[in-house]
C-alpha cells in the first residue's frame, strides 16, 4: 500500500533525481503528500517532547533545588561544627589575622554565633530562639563606643537585607533582642553597621 | 541597599544552573529514566537525583567528555543501575504498580509527554531503540550515530524511519491528535 520511495524519502535515503520526481509526484497526490506531513509532524512531536522543558510542571525541579539547598545548609553547618571546635584554638591568632567566628548547636534548636571584627574592633554575639514560624533573636554588642548608634541588619540567603533593630549602645543597652518572620534557616548573616551604613562587624552563620 | 552576599550570588547561579539544566534536558532525563525504570515515581527519582549530581560536580558537567546531556544520561543511567542493584538485596520490597497504568491515563487525557515516549520507546526493539535514543535523546546526527552504533549510515536513516514509526504505533493519542490534525 506504501509507496517505497516514499519511505526512503522520508528516511533520508532517496537519491536526488528520485526525491526530485517524488516532490512533483506529493504536488497531485492527497495520500503521499498527508503520509508525508504526518510522518514530519509525528518527528516534530518527538522532538519537540524530548527537547522542551517537561510541560507538566516542575515537580521534579522544585525537589532538586529543594534538595540541593538542604544540602548546602548541611555543608555550611558542618563546617561551621569544626570552626566551633576550634574556635577556642584560634581565637589567639583571629585577634590579628581576622574575624573569629565561633558556635554551637544548629538551626533546629537555638543557634550561637559570634564574631570580633579586628579592624573595627567591634564583636557581636547572636543567638537565636527558634520557634515556630519565626525567630527570636538576641545580639550582644561589645567594642564599641558608648553612644554609639548601630543598626543590626539580617541578611537572607536570597541576599535579601532586613534591618531587624537600630539603637544606641549603652551600658546597661549592650544586647537587643528582636523578633522576626525569617526562619534562622534562611538567615546567612547578620551585620552590625552604624547609620551611615559602614560595617562594623558580620556574623556569618 | 548592598549586593547580593558572594554565598547568595553562588547560591543563585546553582539554582539557576540546575533550572537550564531541567529546562534543556529534562524532557530527555525522564524519557530515558522512564525507559529504563517502567516508574513513573523511579524515574522522577532518578531524575531529580542526578540534577544534584551535576549540582555536586559541575566540573565533570563542563569538562567531561562528550555534551552534557550525554553526562546527565549516562548518570541517570548508573543512577537506575543502583536503584536495581539496591532492590536486588532487598527482595522484600513491594512490587511496583504496572507500567502501563500511568500511559494509558496520559493517554486518555490526549496527553503525550516525554514519560508517554519514554513508555514507548520501551517497547521497542533495541535495534530501533538504540537509534532513536542517539538521534533524538542524545541530539546525534545521522552520521555520528553511525560511528557510534557501529552501523552504515544507509542504515542508520532507514532504522530511524522504521522505528519512528514503530514507535507511533506504540502512541495511539498521538496518533489520534495527528489524524485530526491532518483531516
Amino acid at each position: 500500500m506504501n509507496n517505497p520511495d516514499v519511505e526512503r524519502y522520508l528516511a533520508g535515503t532517496l537519491d536526488e533525481e528520485r526525491s526530485r520526481l517524488l516532490e512533483q509526484h506529493l504536488r497531485t497526490c492527497a495520500r503521499c503528500s498527508a503520509e508525508v506531513a504526518e510522518f514530519a509532524e509525528f518527528q516534530r512531536i518527538v522532538d519537540t517532547v524530548l527537547n522542551e522543558p517537561p510541560p507538566d510542571g516542575d515537580l521534579v525541579l522544585q525537589r532538586a533545588l529543594r534538595q540541593i539547598r538542604a544540602e548546602a545548609a548541611a555543608k555550611r553547618r558542618r563546617r561551621a561544627a569544626v570552626l566551633g571546635s576550634a574556635a577556642a584554638v584560634v581565637l589567639a591568632a583571629a585577634l590579628t589575622t581576622g574575624v573569629m567566628v565561633g558556635r554551637s548547636g544548629d538551626s533546629l534548636g537555638p543557634v550561637r554565633a559570634s564574631a570580633t571584627d579586628p579592624g573595627t574592633g567591634a564583636a557581636l554575639a547572636v543567638s537565636f530562639a527558634d520557634t515556630s514560624g519565626w525567630s527570636h533573636l538576641s545580639a550582644a554588642v561589645s567594642g564599641v563606643p558608648m553612644g554609639a548608634q548601630c543598626e543590626l541588619v539580617l541578611v537572607g540567603r536570597d541576599g535579601r537585607e532586613t534591618v531587624a533593630a537600630g539603637w544606641r549602645v549603652t551600658a546597661d543597652k549592650s544586647t537587643v533582642d528582636v523578633s522576626t518572620l525569617m526562619d534562622p534557616a534562611d538567615i546567612a548573616s547578620v551585620r552590625l553597621e552604624n547609620p551611615a551604613g559602614s560595617r562594623l562587624v558580620t556574623v556569618n552563620l | 541597599m548592598a549586593g547580593l552576599s558572594r554565598r547568595a550570588r553562588q547560591e543563585v547561579a546553582d539554582e539557576a544552573l540546575l533550572r537550564s539544566l531541567y529546562g534543556e534536558h529534562g524532557g530527555a532525563m525522564l524519557a530515558y529514566a522512564y525507559r529504563l525504570t517502567g516508574d513513573r515515581a523511579a524515574a522522577e527519582d532518578v531524575v531529580q537525583e542526578a540534577l544534584v549530581r551535576a549540582w555536586q560536580h559541575p566540573d565533570s558537567l563542563v569538562n567531561g567528555r562528550g555534551s552534557v546531556r550525554g553526562w546527565l544520561l549516562t548518570v541517570v543511567r548508573n543512577l537506575v543501575t543502583d536503584k536495581v542493584r539496591a532492590r536486588a538485596s532487598r527482595p522484600q520490597e513491594v512490587a511496583e504498580p504496572p507500567v502501563d497504568v500511568a500511559v494509558s491515563r496520559d493517554h486518555a487525557e490526549g496527553v503525550v509527554n516525554s514519560m508517554v515516549v519514554g513508555a514507548a520507546l520501551r517497547k521497542l526493539s533495541a535495534e530501533h531503540r538504540d537509534v532513536l535514543e542517539q538521534i533524538y535523546l542524545l541530539g546525534a546526527t545521522a552520521s555520528e550515530a553511525s560511528k557510534t552504533l557501529g552501523i552504515p549510515l544507509g542504515t542508520v536513516k532507514s532504522r530511524s524511519y522504521h522505528a519512528l514509526r514503530a514507535l507511533r504505533a506504540f502512541l495511539p493519542g498521538v496518533e489520534a491528535g495527528l489524524e485530526r490534525s491532518v483531516s
